[in-house]
């Protein structure tokens, strides 16, 4: 079992990483619901996975490789959907390094 | 036209032979599309004029000579799928007039055997969950019971006959689930079959690309236009290397059908009495049945849902309010992130993405992330030795009828809900769901799981299954 | 106290290929913004990975050059991270398992003595695009040219000792990378980016001591020297009996100084899984042994050759093999010319001069290898003299024209005819009477001063052993 205030600074943690706005009032019922969702899996957690591997990828394709060739596609359209564009380049707020 | 009864298969012949015309077929279906649409809420965007555009183009072609498979077959596509010409919202409010510069490789291949994109229907919030109650646009009706969930808006719209195909995402079961709770055929490919080109998916190991319908006929017709490799989609690379292993013609004496007796008496009496029905019936018709069962089936759930939730919060990163979507005035690029991800997704995206971001963070990793990687394998394991054993296997769909619309459920709970379909998409293996009765005036669906890249078959014995398709009695047009 | 230092490298290399690492935007460096763009590389939402075969043959090329093993399996996994130059808001990079692992290269340390420095690992992964701040302050832009360009990283292990040892590793890792053509290695341009880790410890203590990294190094000269200086900080503030702080540290060319850049390394949590839409790369012994077979001849078995098969001078050797193109041009020459030490001098001397002040590459220039012997056999043939040489081939490497050409256009053939020559001789005997005289005195350097004046009457075309012969001839008498 997890404790709550760990599970709430994990929480945070993962709020913080993930960079979604959430409330005072979500969070602490995001909390509640990770809790219950925690306790869920705890099913999962009892299975014996000794002797098994992990999988890592679902399809059983290997060596999809493509031929090195080079072309240029056409970019109106893909400006037009970036919500700040300008004189070429994407707009984001000034990072202070 | 008569929609109720047509299929997609007619319809095409119809305008292959010059009955009608592609224009003629598309100008009702629209009519009948968006009176319904009225009541029902299947569709976000009813694209009447650049459908008939297209169904000039159809008409054309088939004046010339051609013919195509999908002549003027009206078919609606989920909005998770880009459409060159059409808007796609991903389920996002920050979306709503996003034309995304490229088109699905699915969709593609469908317009060019000659169909009809006639609309993009209703979803859930970025695409994830299989009720479309958390969709930006509101629900999408039963057409069976209006004060009910569809569970797929897609499935709705093909029960109603308001399209004739409908290509959608399934991941833990939309599909599937939507094709049970509307009494009609949905069909989920084995991964590497169809190419997802062009398909946003919240959780790329399970993502994939199926077809519903009314008739397994246009379930084949369909599926032969869209599979093959495509560069642009890795997984399809195997089927390509596959693809020369023909199914046999399905003869129900040959094909072994197993039961899962301990799964099915975990079933409410209703559901459980239909599935012990349809045993009978398809006992009857021939095919021979075997006891089989699954140990793993709960914790293979939860190695679904740990895995999704995970791929989630990876795959939802790329909105971030910079290269598309919406971002909201920030003053610095924290700001902007957190707006305009806000601004993105509705409150199951941002659940999953939290608890995906926990499930992955160090710590976590090992116990939940690890572990579930390995329940993988076993699950695995168990449905590989089971079809070692059975051609195909009968598995319930759905544990409840569709959700009221007024219904608050616990998310867990809802996840449950996915008990039958989720360990098969994480089994990698095909299945498909067929309509078998009704539960309280309801369409009850049970799956039929074969083994990867058999959907010919699947398909073969569904079609001597399917009682005959039912139409709503509720829906008036 | 004596102290060591520990240093350990993170070098990144561009490859060269045609396209992106999993796209087909074109892998070329553009002054124009986001130019080099598509879907795939801003990371829209439906568009999948496609995996670059020329980009893993450059990794699996470098991995065995620099001696290590090879991953049989591998795979690409996601870095989860938020910045604007990062579409997809994860980098893919192969995190888990590197294609290669466990190499080394020897070099000299600062005795001169052979060193081995371990590699820890070779890996590919995507680069980022570019944040350029704009001069107003209140916006940064991003240029996504770059953003999934492919790259390897290449990690030693903390296994150099000195700023000399570092870039005497940077040296021989960047000629290896050049002789395999894996990577145009240009530090100025980018395309070979390198990160220091340095600490120090007490001399003899087996414990590493808090390290600081180095950042933004553009030449091996700022490594060396931003190098001594972080060793030169450290060390005064161990000796002060302070401590270090682990932080990210950034090299400022004009102040030569580093300028700290984060505050506090903080462990950053990646939350590292596989991607589960590229497929995975799978290699057999064979491929391993046929890869390894192609590798070139490296710059040091080359240089060693040298010496033995031509007996140049070790120095020779060294510069000639500094650049894989450099000695292919001399081995060219010597296919067509049997004189190695001619033929070095010649190319390490005015050939190599042309080139820097051009900043061309041998195999760039219209100056060939056949047009560098023709120039060499001229003057074998005393047709020229070796001062006008370096002037022809100047202007035939200049004008893009054969040195014959240029002899001819000039009228720059050497005078060797005696009787030609004899009476410039005389002329100038008669106008510099003085000068003979003090040679018949005894002084021989007036000599010289006669053979100066001969050559410059005859604008240089004099063959000057001929000059001197018949001068001793005539004033001798
Ligand atoms: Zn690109």
């Amino acid at each position: 079992m997890i404790i709550i205030k760990e599970i709430q600074e994990a929480l945070g943690k993962a709020i913080r990483a993930i960079k979604i706005e959430v409330t005072t009032r979500e969070q602490e019922q995001l909390s509640g619901e990770l809790s219950c969702f925690l306790q869920w899996l705890e099913p999962l957690l009892a299975v014996d996975t000794a002797d098994a591997d992990q999988i890592l990828i679902s399809h059983g394709a290997v060596n999809v490789l493509r031929e090195d060739k080079a072309h240029s596609g056409d970019l109106v359209d893909l400006k037009k959907a970036a919500p700040n564009f300008d004189e070429d380049f994407y707009q984001v707020p000034p990072i202070i390094e | 036209m008569e929609f109720r009864k047509m299929t997609a298969c007619r319809a095409a012949e119809a305008v292959n032979n010059g009955e009608t015309t592609a224009c003629q077929l598309i100008k009702e279906i629209l009519e009948r599309c968006n009176v319904l649409n009225g009541k029902l809420n299947t569709f976000i965007k009813i694209a009447g004029p650049e459908a008939l555009e297209q169904a000039a183009a159809v008409d054309k072609q088939v004046k010339s000579g051609q013919k195509l498979p999908l002549a003027g077959v009206p078919v609606a596509v989920k909005d998770d799928l880009c459409c060159r010409d059409l808007p796609t919202s991903f389920g996002s409010p920050a979306f709503k007039n996003f034309i995304s510069p490229y088109g699905a490789a699915a969709v593609e291949k469908l317009t060019d055997a000659g169909a009809v994109v006639i609309g993009k229907t209703n979803l859930d919030d970025m695409g994830i969950g299989s009720t479309t109650t958390s969709s930006p646009a509101g629900p999408a009706l039963n057409p069976w019971a209006p004060d009910r969930v569809a569970g797929s808006a897609g499935a709705a719209a093909v029960a109603a006959a308001q399209c004739l195909i409908f290509l959608e995402s399934d991941s833990g079961g939309a599909l599937r689930q939507g094709a049970s709770h509307c009494g009609v055929i949905g069909l989920r490919p084995t991964m590497g079959r169809v190419s997802r080109y062009g398909l946003h998916t919240f959780a790329s190991s399970f993502g994939q690309i199926g077809i519903t319908a009314s008739s397994t006929d246009d379930i084949l017709a369909a599926l032969e236009v869209i599979s093959g490799f495509d560069a642009r989609d890795a997984s399809t690379a195997l089927y390509r290397e596959k693809s020369a292993e023909k199914n046999a013609a399905v003869e129900p004496e040959i094909i072994k059908i197993g039961y899962p007796t301990a799964i099915i008496a975990l079933l409410a009496p209703d559901h459980r009495n239909l599935m012990e029905r349809a045993r009978e019936d398809i006992e009857a018709s021939g095919f021979q049945l075997t006891d089989f069962k699954l140990d793993l089936l709960a914790e293979a759930l939860r190695a679904y849902y740990i895995i999704a939730f995970a791929e989630t919060s990876s795959n939802l990163s790329r909105f971030d309010g910079i290269r598309f979507g919406m971002a909201d005035y920030a003053e610095n690029l924290d700001e902007l992130y957190y707006k305009s991800r806000r601004l993105t997704f509705g409150q199951e995206a941002s659940r999953r993405s939290i608890f995906g971001t926990f499930i992955l963070s160090q710590g976590n990793y090992d116990r939940y992330y690890r572990q579930a990687l390995k329940i993988w394998t076993l699950v695995r394991r168990e449905f590989t030795a089971v079809l070692d054993q059975c051609d195909l296997l009968l598995m319930p769909a759905v544990r409840t009828l569709p959700q009221l619309v007024t219904e608050q459920i616990d998310f867990c709970r809802l996840y449950e809900e996915d008990l039958f379909c989720a360990p098969v998409s994480l089994a990698g293996l095909p299945s498909l769901c067929l309509p078998v009765g009704e539960v309280d005036q309801l369409p009850v669906g049970l799956q039929l799981v074969g083994r990867p890249f058999s959907e010919e078959m699947l398909i073969g014995a569904a079609s001597r299954i399917i009682p005959e398709i039912k139409f709503p009695p509720n829906v008036i047009c | 106290m004596e102290y060591e230092v520990v240093i350990g490298l993170e070098v990144h290399v561009e490859l060269l290929t045609k396209s992106k690492l999993f796209c087909c935007c074109p892998n070329r460096f553009v002054a124009e913004p986001n130019i080099n763009t598509c879907p795939g590389c801003l990371g829209f939402p439906g568009v999948l990975p496609q995996l670059n075969s020329e980009a893993v043959r450059h990794a699996l090329t470098a991995s065995l050059a620099l001696n290590c093993e090879i991953a049989l399996y591998s795979y690409f996994d996601r870095k989860n991270y938020f910045y604007p130059d990062i579409p997809k808001g994860y980098q893919l990079s192969q995190f888990f398992v590197p294609i290669g692992s466990k190499g080394f290269l020897i070099i000299e340390d600062d005795n001169g003595k052979p060193k081995t420095v371990r590699i820890g690992r070779v890996h590919m992964e995507e680069d980022a695009g570019k944040l350029v701040h704009a001069i107003s302050g209140n916006t940064s832009l991003v240029d996504y040219n770059r953003a999934g360009v492919p790259l390897i990283e290449i990690v030693t292990e903390p296994d150099l000792r000195s700023p000399g040892e570092s870039r005497r590793y940077l040296e021989q890792l960047k000629g290896i990378l050049q002789y395999t053509r894996v990577s145009d290695c240009k530090m100025e341009e980018g395309s070979l980016r390198c990160d220091a880790n340095v600490s120090l410890r007490p001399m003899g203590c087996p414990d590493l001591g808090s390290k600081t990294e180095l950042k933004n190094m553009n030449s091996f000269k700022a490594v060396e020297k931003s190098l001594e200086h972080e060793i030169k900080r450290q060390r005064d503030i161990l000796r002060s009996g302070k401590e270090v702080i682990t932080q990210t540290l950034r090299w400022d060319e004009g102040s030569q100084a580093t300028i700290v850049m984060r505050g506090k390394l903080q462990a950053h949590d990646y939350r590292c899984f596989t991607d589960p839409e590229l497929a995975p790369i799978e290699l057999t012994e064979e491929d391993v042994e046929k890869a390894r077979a192609a590798l070139p001849e490296m710059a040091d078995v080359r240089a060693a050759r040298y010496v033995n098969e031509y007996d140049l001078p070790e120095y020779d050797a060294g510069v000639l093999t500094s650049s894989h193109g450099l000695a292919d041009y001399f081995e060219s020459c010597l296919e067509l010319y049997n004189n190695p030490k001619v033929t070095s001098n010649w190319i390490i001397g005015e050939f190599t001069a042309q080139l820097n002040s051009t900043g061309l590459e041998p195999d760039q220039c219209s100056f060939q290898p056949k047009d560098l012997v023709e120039l060499l056999l001229m003057i074998d043939q005393k047709l020229i003299s070796g001062k006008i040489a370096k002037d022809v081939l100047a202007k035939a490497f200049q004008r893009g024209t054969s040195p014959r050409l240029v002899v001819e256009e000039e009228g720059l053939l050497q005078i060797s005819d005696q009787s030609e020559l004899e009476k410039v001789i005389v002329k100038v005997i008669s106008e510099n009477p003085d000068s003979v005289e003090n040679y018949r005195g005894g002084k021989a350097k007036s000599l010289g001063f006669l053979v100066g004046q001969v050559m410059k009457e005859t604008e240089g075309k004099a063959n000057p052993r001929l000059v001197n012969e018949l001068l001793l001839k005539i004033i001798g008498s």
